[in-house]
C-alpha cells in the first residue's frame, strides 16, 4: 500500500466522521438555562469543522502524491494481522458468554499458530502458563471476577 | 519542605511500597529493553494490575516502571544497535560502536551512571520546582485551566512540515471523541448511540488499545524475534577519570532533559536529542561523536531519565501531562479516584511526596540493578515475536476487562488498537491523540465555565495575569517551530 493511499483513506474517513458528527449534534437537547452558555452543540461542531478542514487538506495533499507519500508502506504479513484481528474479535465476543478460562487457552494457542509457530510444546506451555498467570494474579491476588 | 519529604518517606518505607518499587523497576527494565515496547505501553498494561492496590504503592510502581524503562532502552541500543525505546536512539549512536570494539561494559556502565545521576538531579529539581509551582497553580480557576489545556494541545506544532496537519487532525479527532457522553455543564446526552457511551470513551482501555494492541498487530506482522543472539558484555566499566570527564555533560543533560520534559508532549524522546546535539556542539571531542564517544552516551541517557521527572512536574502541579506516559499515568490516578492538579498537594499529599521520595530511593536501586542485571534484561529480545505479541494481547484484553468488569472497555481497546495500527502505518502521530483525549474535556468544560464566570465575555482570558502568561507561553510554543524553520530556510538561502 502506498503512503498517499493510506493518508487519503484515513482523511476521507475523518471527513465523513466530521460530517456525521456535525449533523448529529443537531439532535442534542438544549438544556442550557444560562443565556451566556454556548450550549452542548457548539464545541463538538467547532471541532467537526476543524477536523473536516484538516481532513480535506490531507486528502488534497495525498492526491498530489508528493514525496515521501509515493513510498510504499511496509505492512509486513498483513494477512496474519487481519486473521489475528478477527480471532481477537471472536474471542472478545465469546469469552464473556462461555467463560474466560475455557476460551483463553484456545485463543492463545490459535494466535501463536496463525503467526507460524509449530512448536507444539512451547505453544501449549504458553497457553496454559498465561491462563495460570491470569488466574493467580487477577483472580487470586487482585480479586477480579473473571467470567 | 523537609517536613514534606519526611512525610513522603513515611509513606513509602513499608514492605508494600518497597515491593511495588522493586517490581515496577524490574518490569520497567524489561519493557524498556524490548524494542517496540515503550514506557507508555508498560504503564498502560500495568494499570489494571494496580486497580486493587492502594494509591501510593500503585503510583510508586508505575513511576518506577517509567524511570527504569528509560534506562532499559539503552541496553539493547548498546548491545544490538536497536533502541528499546525511542528515547534511546541517541544512545545507540555511540553505544553500539563501543560495543563493537569490545567495550560494551564501558558503554553500559556510562549509560547507567548517567541515568542514575540524571534521575537524581531531576528529582531534586522536581522537588524544588513542584512545590512552589503548586502554590501558584492552586489559585488557578477555569480561565487558567482552559489556557493550560490549550497550551498542552499547542505543542502539536512541535511536529515539523506536513506532520503538523496530521497532528492537528488527530487532535481534532480525539477532541471530538471526548464530547461523547454527557455534557459536563448541562447534562444533556451527546452522541450516545448506545447506553455505554453515556460514560464517554474510557481513557485507560483507549490507551491500551492505541499503544499495546496496535503494537501487537505490528509484532504479528514480523516473523522471528528482535535479536537472534546477544553480544557479549566485554570490557571494563568506565574509570573514575572517564566519569569525571563526562560529569559536566551529565549535569547539563540532566537540566536540559528536565526542562524539555516539562514541555507537554515533548518528553524523553525529544530531550535525548536536544541534549545529544548540545553536547556534540560544545564538546572538545566533537569529531568522536557517533564513533563511540562516552560523552554522547552520557548526554543522551542523563537527559532521557531526567525528562521523566520533568514530565511529572506539569502532571502533578497542573494536571497537564508532560508526555504520553504521564498521560497514561493520569488514567492510573483516575482509577484510584484521584484528580491531578494543584489540589493534589492539599487533598492527596501522599501521592506527590511519595513520588518524590520513591524516586530518591529508586536511584541507587536502579543503579545496582542496571549494573548487574543488564544481561538478564536484554534477554527479552530473544523471545520470539509470536509469544510476545500473544502474551501482550492476552494481557491487554484481560486488563481492559479488569478495569470496569465489563466488555465495553475491551471493545474500546480493540477498536482503538485497530485505529492505532492504521494511524501509525499512515504516518499519523499518536502522542497528540493521547494528549487531546486527556485534555479534551478539561478544555471544553473550563472554557464554558469561564464564559459563565465572565458573563459571556472573552475578556476574562486576558484580564487574569496567570492566564495571560500561559497564553504568551502558548503562542511561543506554537509559533516557535515555525519561526525556527523560517529562520533556518533564510539561513540556507543566504548561504552561497
Amino acid at each position: 500500500m502506498y503512503l498517499w493511499l493510506g493518508e487519503f483513506i484515513i482523511s476521507l474517513i475523518a471527513a465523513l466522521i466530521a460530517i456525521f458528527f456535525f449533523a448529529d449534534a443537531g439532535t442534542f437537547q438544549d438544556l442550557s438555562t444560562n443565556p451566556v452558555d454556548i450550549g452542548s452543540r457548539a464545541f463538538p461542531r467547532l471541532v467537526c469543522v476543524f477536523l473536516f478542514i484538516f481532513a480535506v487538506y490531507l486528502m488534497v495533499h495525498a492526491i498530489k502524491k508528493t514525496k515521501p507519500l509515493n513510498e510504499k508502506v511496509d505492512l509486513g504479513d498483513f494477512k496474519t494481522i487481519v486473521i489475528g484481528a478477527v480471532i481477537l474479535a471472536v474471542y472478545i465476543y465469546v469469552f464473556k458468554a462461555i467463560g474466560y478460562f475455557y476460551t483463553t487457552p484456545f485463543f492463545i494457542f490459535i494466535l501463536q499458530f496463525i503467526q507460524g509457530s509449530r512448536k507444539w510444546v512451547t505453544m501449549i506451555a504458553v497457553s496454559i502458563g498465561f491462563s495460570l498467570f491470569a488466574y493467580l494474579v487477577f483472580v487470586q491476588f487482585l480479586g477480579v471476577a473473571l467470567p | 519542605m523537609l517536613e514534606s519529604l519526611a512525610f513522603g518517606f513515611g509513606q513509602i518505607l513499608n514492605l508494600n511500597c518497597m515491593i511495588a518499587l522493586l517490581s515496577g523497576a524490574v518490569i520497567g527494565y524489561f519493557v524498556g529493553a524490548m524494542p517496540g515496547l515503550t514506557p507508555t505501553i508498560g504503564i498502560a498494561l500495568l494499570i489494571p494490575f494496580t486497580y486493587s492496590m492502594d494509591p501510593v504503592p500503585s503510583v510508586v510502581m508505575l513511576v518506577a516502571l517509567y524511570m527504569a524503562a528509560e534506562y532499559g532502552g539503552g541496553i539493547t541500543a548498546i548491545l544490538i544497535n536497536t533502541p528499546g525505546t525511542p528515547a534511546a536512539a541517541a544512545t545507540a549512536l555511540d553505544g553500539y560502536p563501543l560495543a563493537q570494539r569490545g567495550q560494551a561494559a564501558k558503554a553500559l556502565g556510562m549509560s547507567i551512571i548517567a541515568s542514575g545521576i540524571g534521575a537524581f538531579i531531576s528529582t531534586v529539581l522536581m522537588i524544588l520546582f513542584a512545590m512552589p509551582l503548586a502554590d501558584i497553580t492552586i489559585t488557578f480557576n477555569s480561565p487558567e485551566y482552559f489556557c493550560l489545556a490549550i497550551m498542552g494541545l499547542s505543542v502539536v506544532a512541535g511536529l515539523a512540515g506536513d506532520a503538523i496537519v496530521k497532528g492537528l487532525s488527530v487532535v481534532a479527532f480525539a477532541l471530538l471523541l471526548t464530547t461523547i457522553g454527557i455534557d459536563p455543564i448541562t447534562g444533556s446526552f451527546r452522541y450516545c448511540f448506545t447506553y455505554n457511551f453515556m460514560s464517554g470513551i474510557p481513557l485507560v482501555p483507549a490507551m491500551i488499545g492505541l499503544f499495546a494492541i496496535s503494537e501487537c498487530f505490528i509484532l504479528m506482522s514480523k516473523k522471528g524475534r528482535t535479536a537472534d543472539s546477544m553480544s557479549k558484555i566485554d570490557g571494563t566499566l568506565p574509570t573514575a577519570a572517564e566519569i569525571k570527564r563526562c560529569f559536566p555533560t551529565i549535569c547539563r543533560g540532566s537540566i536540559i532533559g528536565f526542562i524539555v520534559g516539562m514541555l507537554p508532549a515533548a518528553g524523553a524522546n525529544v530531550a535525548c536529542w536536544v541534549s545529544y546535539n548540545f553536547a556534540r556542539n560544545t564538546s572538545k571531542n566533537k569529531d568522536n561523536f557517533g564513533k563511540g564517544e562516552l560523552e554522547g552516551i552520557a548526554s543522551a541517557e542523563s537527559a532521557n531519565n531526567s525528562a521523566v521527572c520533568g514530565a511529572l512536574v506539569p502532571l502533578l502541579t497542573m494536571g497537564i501531562p508532560g508526555s504520553s506516559s504521564t498521560a497514561v499515568l493520569i488514567g492510573a490516578l483516575m482509577i484510584q479516584g484521584i484528580a491531578t492538579g494543584p489540589l493534589l498537594f492539599t487533598e492527596h499529599p501522599e501521592i506527590p511526596y511519595s513520588i518524590f521520595t520513591s524516586l530518591i530511593l529508586a536511584v541507587p536501586l536502579m543503579l545496582g540493578m542496571g549494573l548487574f542485571g543488564s544481561r538478564i534484561f536484554s534477554l527479552i529480545t530473544l523471545v520470539p515475536n509470536y509469544i510476545l505479541s500473544t502474551v501482550i494481547l492476552g494481557t491487554a484484553t484481560l486488563g481492559s476487562y479488569a478495569i470496569n468488569g465489563n466488555m465495553y472497555g475491551v471493545w474500546i481497546a480493540y477498536v482503538f488498537g485497530i485505529i492505532g495500527y492504521f494511524l501509525r502505518k499512515s504516518g499519523f502521530p499518536l502522542p497528540p491523540l493521547v494528549l487531546a483525549l486527556v485534555l479534551g474535556s478539561m478544555c471544553e468544560s473550563n472554557f464554558r465555565k469561564s464564559l459563565l464566570m465572565g458573563n459571556g465575555q472573552l475578556s476574562i482570558f486576558v484580564t487574569r495575569p496567570y492566564a495571560v502568561v500561559i497564553i504568551i507561553i502558548t503562542v511561543i510554543l506554537f509559533a516557535g517551530p515555525f519561526v525556527k524553520s523560517w529562520l533556518q530556510k533564510r539561513k540556507t538561502a543566504a548561504q552561497p
